[in-house]
This record gives C-alpha cells, sequence and structure tokens, in this order.
C-alpha cells in the first residue's frame, strides 16, 4: 500500500503545467506593434520661407544675384499601383535640370556644375556678408515634389544654404483627359 | 480533537495583469495618434538635409496635398484640382481665417507691417506635382493671407539618397 501511494506523488508531481498566458500576451503586444509600427513613420521638415515683402513691401527691393535651376521633366515615367490605399509609385520616372544656361543630363554632372557655382561668393544686401547665391528652383510641367527635395538636398549637401521657387508650369497634360 | 487545517498559500500571479496593462496602454498611446486628423495616408520624399519635426507650441496647421493634387485640412478638401480648377478661393479663405484669427502676429522691423509668425506646414505625396505645391505658396503670398513661414514634410533618407549620389560623384 506505501509503495502505491509513493507511486501516485510521483506522477502527481511530474505533471507540469505550461502557463500560456504571458506568452499569448507578449504574441498579441508584437502583432500590435508590428501593425502599428508603418502607419507611424517619422517626418523631418525642410524650412522653404517665403519672401515676407509680396504685396506689402512699398520701398524697391535690392536685387541680389541668384542662381535659376530649371527642373524639366524627360519622362513621366509609369504609374504602377501602389499596395495600399489608391496611390501610385512612378517607374522610370526622368527629370533633367539646367543650371543657368547650361543643360545637365546625370547627377554627377549636376554636382560638378554646383561645386563650382556655390564657390562664387556673392554680397548679401541686408547684412553686407559674401555668401553663396541663393538658389531659385523652376520647375516644368511633370516636376514631382520628390524631384524637387532630391535637388535641395543636393544643393545642401554642396553648400547652398537659401533656397527658393520660382513660377511653374502648370500640371502635365494627362493622356486619358478629356 | 486537534482538526488538521491545512494552509494553503496562495499566490496570484500577476504576470497575465501586467500584461493586460501594457497592451492597453499601447493600445490606446497609437490609438490617440492614430486618431489625428491632420495626417492623411500618403508618402512623403525622403530627405537627408531634414530637421526632425517636431511642432511648435504656437499654432501650425498642416495641409496635404494629395497626388491628384486635392489639398485637404482635417479631412475636409479645400481644393480639389478637377472640381475648382484654377480658383483657390476656398483655399485662400482658409488661410486668411488662419493668418488673421489664429496665428501669433508680429510687427516686422523691415517692412513695419504685421506679419503672421506661425509657420504652415505642407505634407505633399512623393510623386504630387510640383505645381499644386507651388499653388498653395502662391496663396500663401496673397496679400490678405501673407504666411511666409512655410514648412516642407520630408521623411527619413534611404540608401540611394542624394547625399549618398553626390558622395559618389566626388
Amino acid at each position: 500500500m506505501a509503495s502505491q501511494k509513493k507511486k501516485k506523488k510521483k506522477r502527481e508531481v511530474a505533471e507540469a503545467e505550461l502557463d500560456m498566458t504571458p506568452m499569448i500576451d507578449v504574441t498579441f503586444l508584437l502583432i500590435i506593434f508590428f501593425l502599428c509600427l508603418e502607419f507611424k513613420t517619422l517626418e523631418g521638415r525642410l524650412s522653404a520661407n517665403l519672401p515676407k515683402d509680396v504685396g506689402v513691401n512699398k520701398s524697391p527691393a535690392e536685387p541680389m544675384e541668384k542662381l535659376d535651376i530649371r527642373i524639366t521633366n524627360v519622362s513621366w515615367g509609369t504609374e504602377v499601383p501602389a499596395e495600399h490605399g489608391s496611390r501610385f509609385n512612378l517607374k522610370n520616372h526622368v527629370c533633367r535640370w539646367k543650371v543657368g544656361p547650361t543643360p545637365v543630363r546625370s547627377v554627377q554632372e549636376l554636382q560638378r556644375l554646383l561645386e563650382k557655382e556655390v564657390k562664387r561668393l556673392v554680397v548679401d544686401p541686408k547684412d553686407g556678408k559674401k555668401k553663396p547665391k541663393p538658389i531659385t528652383i523652376k520647375t516644368g510641367q511633370g516636376v514631382t515634389y520628390s524631384d524637387v527635395t532630391y535637388l535641395i538636398d543636393v544643393a545642401r549637401h554642396i553648400g547652398f544654404e537659401e533656397v527658393t521657387f520660382g513660377g511653374g508650369e502648370g500640371t502635365r497634360k494627362r493622356p486619358n483627359a478629356k | 480533537m486537534a482538526t488538521n487545517v491545512e494552509q494553503e498559500e496562495v499566490k496570484m500571479d500577476m504576470t497575465p495583469m501586467i500584461d493586460c496593462i501594457f497592451q492597453l496602454i499601447i493600445f490606446f498611446f497609437l490609438i490617440i495618434d492614430l486618431q489625428n486628423q491632420d495626417l492623411e495616408a500618403l508618402v512623403l520624399p525622403k530627405s537627408d538635409f531634414q530637421t526632425p519635426d517636431e511642432p511648435p507650441p504656437g499654432f501650425r496647421p498642416i495641409l496635404n496635398i494629395l497626388q491628384d493634387g486635392r489639398i485637404i485640412y482635417k479631412q475636409v478638401t479645400y481644393h480639389d484640382p478637377a472640381v475648382h480648377k484654377d480658383n483657390y478661393t476656398k483655399l485662400r479663405e482658409l488661410l486668411k481665417t488662419w493668418a488673421h484669427n489664429f496665428m501669433k502676429r508680429k510687427m516686422d522691423p523691415d517692412l513695419h507691417v504685421e506679419l503672421p509668425d506661425d509657420p504652415l506646414l505642407i505634407r505633399a505625396d512623393e510623386w504630387t506635382e510640383m505645381h499644386h505645391i507651388a499653388k498653395v505658396m502662391e496663396v500663401c503670398g496673397h496679400k490678405d493671407v501673407q504666411i511666409w513661414r512655410v514648412q516642407l514634410a520630408v521623411g527619413e533618407p534611404k540608401r540611394g539618397s542624394a547625399a549618398e549620389a553626390a558622395e559618389m560623384a566626388k
């Protein structure tokens, strides 16, 4: 009898239960975390202050030499529907630049040209200090926001400080538009 | 007649409760953020020379510009190129209200006029045509509005960015 009781006790001890609750909880936490990660994209900003004197300045502004960069869209590319929502992404979207009167066909060429231009300092009439020419970005039809931010990035990397925006040419004519 | 009462130690497992609390904290944290109606679902272009965006203490409205040129503020469309064509009156009225009623105004020492001093953030999709953004800037410069502090929203840099391309060109 005594040996039977011992055996029963041993069997009871051997039955170990695994508590799955914390594991399931953690799994849910991870699911929620990764689901929501997509929405929480980090954002930054670029300052694009506009001239303050539009429509209010009564005294004539002192002219300052600027460097005009014109972005032209060569090929709009193919609109590929994005995975989520009604967005599309562009494939083979190609742009070219014109720095002053000089046409530029590649990023490398653009960079070399801007490196030359950044060394030509001009005097700021406001404070009399010498600094690189302000850049005015002008955009043609079909030029996108990402083309412009790309150019700003290249210009800032080279050392240009001030970027302003010139007039555009409107939106591109859509082939299927009525 | 002594009774042999076995006193069992009752242990409470706190793990599930703590887990649940954490779940709730994360859930509400994210829900509050997702409920932010200011932000439309669009993809921003990546930029190397961005400033991390921290909302300023004052009033800073966020205008969203979608790929088709629709201008949206707090889920209300203020300009739809397909409907309004080149008429930006509705948007101009909105900006005018912000500039005169909500934004802090400051006397400009050079121009001797009061101008709105709070910024406006423009969030546009990476494939939005620049023309639509330039139009918003044009309305900002209107004599009745004169919002001059404009910020462009951009995303974090990615591989193959402008800075990398510039490095490669050297």
